[in-house]
C-alpha cells in the first residue's frame, strides 16, 4: 500500500531511527558498557550521552554526526575505532566502531584530561575488545536512548 | 521503582539535576542545528568562517556539542548570519522532550528571510485567511445546530452573518426597562438663557433664531432686555 503510487504519507511526528546502538558486553554476562554508564559518568554526562544517541541515531550518514571528536591515530584509526566526546563535566570520551549495516558498537567509555587517561588502559582495552567483536567472542547489548527522558 | 522514576524523582527535587538534564539537551540541540543550518546552505565551515566574520576553529568548535558555552550574541550572530530567526523560550520540560524527540538534523530545515513568504508579504496571508475562515463559518451554520452555532460563529467575527441566520428563531429579548418611558435629557432653556421676569409682554421674548445661532457659537451677547451667556 505504501509503494502505491497515489498514495501520499503524511510526514510522521518522531523522524525514523536509521541507526542501532550497541554496548560491546564480556561473556557470559559481563556488561562494561552499562556499568561505566550507570556509576562512572556524571549526571550531566549521563544526560548528554542519552541526547547523543537520540540524535545520532537519525542522522543517515554517520559523517554527520554530533559528536565524534577527532580522527583517531595509529591503531585505532587502522581498526576503524571512531570517539564521541561527550559534553560534561569531564572530557568524557566513548570508543566505538560499526558493526554490520548501519549498526555501531560502543567498545569503551574513558576519561582524557591532560595526557592521562582513565581508565590508563582504555585505549588498549578497546582495541581488545574490537579484537572480540571481530572474533564475534563477546555479547551485545541494544542501547536504546530514553524517548521519555 | 524503575530508572525513569528514580530520574523523574531527583529531577523534581534537585536543580543542579534539572540543570544537568537541560544542560545536556542543548550541548547537543544547539550544535547539531547549526550544523544543519549550514549543510542546508551546501557552505563549508571556512565559507559560513569568512560570512561570519569568524574563524574556521570556532565553527568547527560551535558544532562540536559541549565545546562552547553559546552566549545569546553568538546564537544571534550566527542567525543572522544563515538570515533566519532565533526563538529563545522557557518551556515546560514536556515541550523540550518533545522538542528532542521530533528533532532530526537530516529533516531540520528553516525557511531563510528571502523565501519566507509569510514574513516578507503578510498581507496575502491574511486574505487567505479570511476567506478560510469565512468558508468555516459557512460549514459551521449549515451543518451544526443552532445553539452550537452561537460561540463558534461569535468567536470568529461573523456576528453579523450569524444573528442573519437565527433571525426567525431569535427569542424575543426584553429590556429591563421601557424605551418610552424614557425621556432624552433635554437642556432647559433656563439653563442657556437668562429669562426675565414672567412679566414681561410678548414682545420682549428674543428672535429664537438669533438666541439659538448666538448659543452654538458659544457666544454671549446681550439682545434687548436679555442677556444670553453661551454653555
Amino acid at each position: 500500500m505504501t509503494n502505491h503510487n497515489k498514495v501520499i504519507q503524511f510526514p510522521s511526528q518522531v523522524p525514523a531511527k536509521v541507526w542501532e546502538f550497541f554496548d560491546f558486553g564480556y561473556l557470559p554476562d559481563g556488561k562494561p558498557i552499562e556499568t561505566w554508564y550507570k556509576n562512572e559518568i556524571s549526571d550531566r554526562a549521563r544526560f548528554s550521552f542519552n541526547a547523543l544517541i537520540k540524535n545520532n541515531e537519525k542522522i543517515a550518514n554517520h559523517l554527520d554526526w554530533s559528536g565524534p571528536d577527532k580522527q583517531m591515530q595509529g591503531e585505532l584509526k587502522g581498526k576503524q575505532i571512531w570517539q564521541w566526546r561527550i559534553p560534561g563535566e569531564l572530557p568524557y570520551r566513548m570508543l566505538g566502531s560499526f558493526w554490520g549495516q548501519k549498526r555501531a558498537v560502543f567498545l569503551m567509555g574513558y576519561y582524557h584530561k591532560g595526557g592521562v587517561y582513565t581508565p590508563r588502559n582504555a585505549l588498549t582495552t578497546a582495541l581488545d575488545r574490537k579484537k572480540l567483536l571481530d572474533q564475534g567472542a563477546c555479547k551485545l547489548y541494544e542501547r536504546q536512548a530514553e524517548d521519555n527522558l | 521503582m524503575s530508572d525513569r522514576q528514580k530520574i523523574i524523582s531527583r529531577l523534581i527535587a534537585d536543580r543542579d539535576f534539572r540543570a544537568d538534564y537541560i544542560r545536556a539537551k542543548l550541548d547537543v540541540l544547539i550544535p547539531s542545528q547549526l550544523r544543519a543550518l549550514r549543510m542546508r546552505e551546501n557552505k563549508t565551515q571556512p565559507e559560513l568562517a569568512q560570512m561570519a566574520d569568524m574563524k574556521q576553529s570556532r565553527i568547527s568548535a560551535m558544532e562540536t556539542p559541549g565545546l562552547v558555552n553559546f552566549n545569546r550574541e553568538t546564537l544571534v550572530r550566527m542567525a543572522a548570519t544563515h538570515s533566519v530567526g532565533l526563538v529563545i523560550k522557557f518551556v515546560p520540560f514536556s515541550e523540550m522532550l518533545e522538542w528532542e524527540n521530533s528533532y532530526s538534523q537530516d529533516a531540520f530545515n528553516v525557511r531563510q528571510l528571502a523565501n519566507d513568504t509569510n514574513f516578507l508579504y503578510p498581507e496575502t496571508i491574511t486574505v487567505r485567511k479570511r476567506v478560510r475562515r469565512k468558508r468555516n463559518v459557512r460549514r459551521v451554520l449549515s451543518g451544526i445546530p443552532i445553539a452550537q452555532t452561537a460561540m463558534t460563529a461569535a468567536a470568529m467575527g461573523t456576528r453579523r452573518q450569524y444573528m442573519n441566520s437565527i433571525q426567525g428563531e431569535r427569542p424575543q429579548m426584553r429590556l429591563p426597562f421601557d424605551l418610552s418611558e424614557q425621556v432624552a435629557p433635554q437642556k432647559k432653556l433656563a439653563d442657556v438663557f437668562e429669562l426675565p421676569d414672567q412679566s414681561g409682554s410678548a414682545n420682549d421674548l428674543p428672535d429664537l433664531n438669533r438666541l439659538v445661532a448666538a448659543s452654538a457659537g458659544a457666544a454671549t451677547g446681550t439682545w434687548g432686555n436679555y442677556h444670553v451667556s453661551g454653555r
